[in-house]
């Protein structure tokens, strides 16, 4: 369990194309549970910004942005480039942290 | 005044080319614009190679806004510097401030594009020397002109300060009074048409087309964040003007030209390099997105799967109708476009070649081909400088000929990837 969220840990890896630190990538345990997931995030401050409902971006208070494929529960953690280089993987794992929050507030309500 | 500019955005479906105002305008990330001013750079020296670069941003921006201005009825001086601010970070250029009299004036950058990406992609390794910003210097002359009603081209713009040289902010001197830069003929839609083939349906059409479609939309919806700066697929993205593209590519090229044909040639493969960039940031970086896992699926890595899904690429990019002719697994790719973006400056603006023109066309052929073949997709691999410099520093095994291009007259683009 994660000592912070409570909730069981999302695994987090850099993405493929992540140059310093910027993108990284985590992926939902429960495909059918992301609409609530996003539901959750819009509750934390984090406001839709999505070109097309095959995926869906959420930007945070700090403009960090999540883009989640709801057809895989991929998510796409997009660090704000205004996060100094050295502090991009802290912020990481805190957003998700917040998704494993999410998840779990998900997985409660069904 | 974003609806304004939203409004003069049309498309040349049939050749995948993009205009704002009658002005061709395309897509490119930080990689490939870093790249390319670069090459720029090395080819004339730096301080000719900036003031081509600037050149070349005031006349083509200067065409784009002008344009822009008289189609939407803008004749006050505020209103013409909101737009030329409104489509600046739009574009993802940056925020730039413009304060101009008839005796002179400046303008102050803050994230622009070329210093703020230059500082964050080799910042920690490269000392710079010179201001990075020529692109939004040639800008603030532009608006200048427009917003005083002064000549065009005659404002000079130079970078006092940049981020990249690591000023706090960046800062621009604006001279009005220069001799005017003598104007050049106009590529638009029209002299576009005049140079292009027809569409061509290659290989998996429709399925290009549909992914062409979706991400356009995707593309449509992006737009500079509140510094004015666009972040997408792991880049930095521009929309730009292809003029500026064209011109210092071939101005640049001519004047290498003159000096020496070894050094030209050097300069024709940077060129054709400038495209193994775009492609294997770029597109790589749209093949491995979260947006292209949701249209397209995940990414097999099939050698088809990937030429088809770069065609699909270009074309929402503003590249041009690039099609598959021919495709054979290790053995060759031939691509066929009505013409690129390219192309119709050369037609519009030059004597008919002797040669092929289209460079960039010609190195991204070369890099579709290596990405899919000798990039393990399923892995998915990190897409860093270092396995940039393995693919293609040494021994890339493909050699790519340019065998119809519209500047030599022909009636369509067309490029042939081989093993050596």
């Amino acid at each position: 369990m994660d000592p912070i969220a409570g909730t069981p840990p999302l695994a987090l890896s850099r993405e493929a194309r992540c140059v310093r630190d910027l993108l990284w990538r985590c992926d939902l345990p429960v495909v059918a549970h992301v609409p609530a997931v996003l539901e959750a995030l819009a509750r934390r401050g984090f406001a839709e910004s999505t070109a097309g409902l095959l995926v869906r971006s959420m930007v945070g208070p700090d403009e960090d942005v999540l883009v989640v494929v709801p057809r895989t529960a991929r998510v796409e953690i997009r660090v704000s480039y205004l996060v100094a280089p050295e502090a991009r993987a802290a912020r990481a794992r805190a957003l998700a942290r917040l998704l494993a929050e999410c998840c779990g507030e998900a997985e409660a309500a069904t | 005044m974003l609806d304004k500019i939203a409004s003069q955005r049309e498309l040349l479906a049939e050749q995948s080319l993009a205009f704002i105002a009658d002005c061709p305008v395309l897509y490119h990330c930080h990689h490939f614009n870093l790249f390319l001013d670069q090459t720029i750079d090395d080819a004339l020296g730096g301080d000719a190679g900036n003031a081509l670069r600037t050149a070349a941003a005031r006349e083509a921006f200067g065409e784009l806004l002008t344009r822009l201005s008289a189609r939407a009825d803008l004749t006050t001086p505020p209103e013409r510097l909101e737009l030329a601010r409104a489509l600046f970070a739009a574009a993802g250029h940056g925020k730039l401030d413009i304060a101009m009299e008839r005796g002179g004036g400046g303008a102050t950058g803050e994230h622009l594009h070329y210093g703020f990406t230059w500082l964050d992609k080799y910042g920690d390794a490269v000392r710079r020397r010179r201001p990075a910003d020529a692109v939004a210097a040639g800008y603030a002359a532009a608006a200048a002109e427009l917003a005083l009603g002064l000549p065009p081209r005659s404002v000079a713009a130079t970078e006092s300060a940049c981020v990249a040289l690591r000023a706090p902010r960046c800062e621009f001197k604006l001279v009005p009074g220069q001799p005017p830069e003598a104007p050049r003929p106009h590529v638009g839609k029209a002299e576009s048409l005049a140079a292009a083939g027809s569409g061509f349906a290659g290989l998996d059409e429709a399925r290009v087309a549909t992914i062409a479609d979706g991400l356009r939309q995707v593309t449509a919806g992006v737009a500079g964040d509140a510094r004015g700066l666009v972040q997408a697929f792991g880049v930095f993205v521009t929309l730009h003007a292809a003029t500026y593209y064209n011109r210092i590519s071939y101005e640049g090229l001519k004047h290498v030209e003159h000096q020496s044909q070894a050094g030209a040639a050097v300069m024709e493969a940077l060129l054709r390099e400038s495209g193994h960039v775009c492609v294997f940031n770029t597109f790589g970086g749209i093949l491995l997105s979260p947006e292209w896992e949701g249209m397209v699926g995940t990414l097999e890595g099939g050698v088809a799967e990937v030429v088809v899904g770069c065609c699909a690429i270009a074309r929402a990019l503003g590249f041009g109708a690039w099609s598959v002719v021919r495709l054979e697994p290790g053995r060759e790719l031939v691509l066929r476009a009505p013409c690129t973006y390219e192309g119709p400056y050369w037609r519009a603006r030059e004597e008919r070649s002797d040669r092929p023109r289209c460079y960039f066309f010609q190195g991204a052929a070369l890099a579709i081909m290596q990405l899919a073949h000798r990039v393990p997709w399923k892995d998915r691999p990190g897409l860093t400088q270092e396995f940039y410099r393995k693919l293609f520093a040494a021994g890339v095994p493909w050699k790519v000929e340019e065998t119809s291009c519209v500047a030599k007259g022909d009636a369509h683009c067309e490029v042939k990837v081989t093993p050596v």
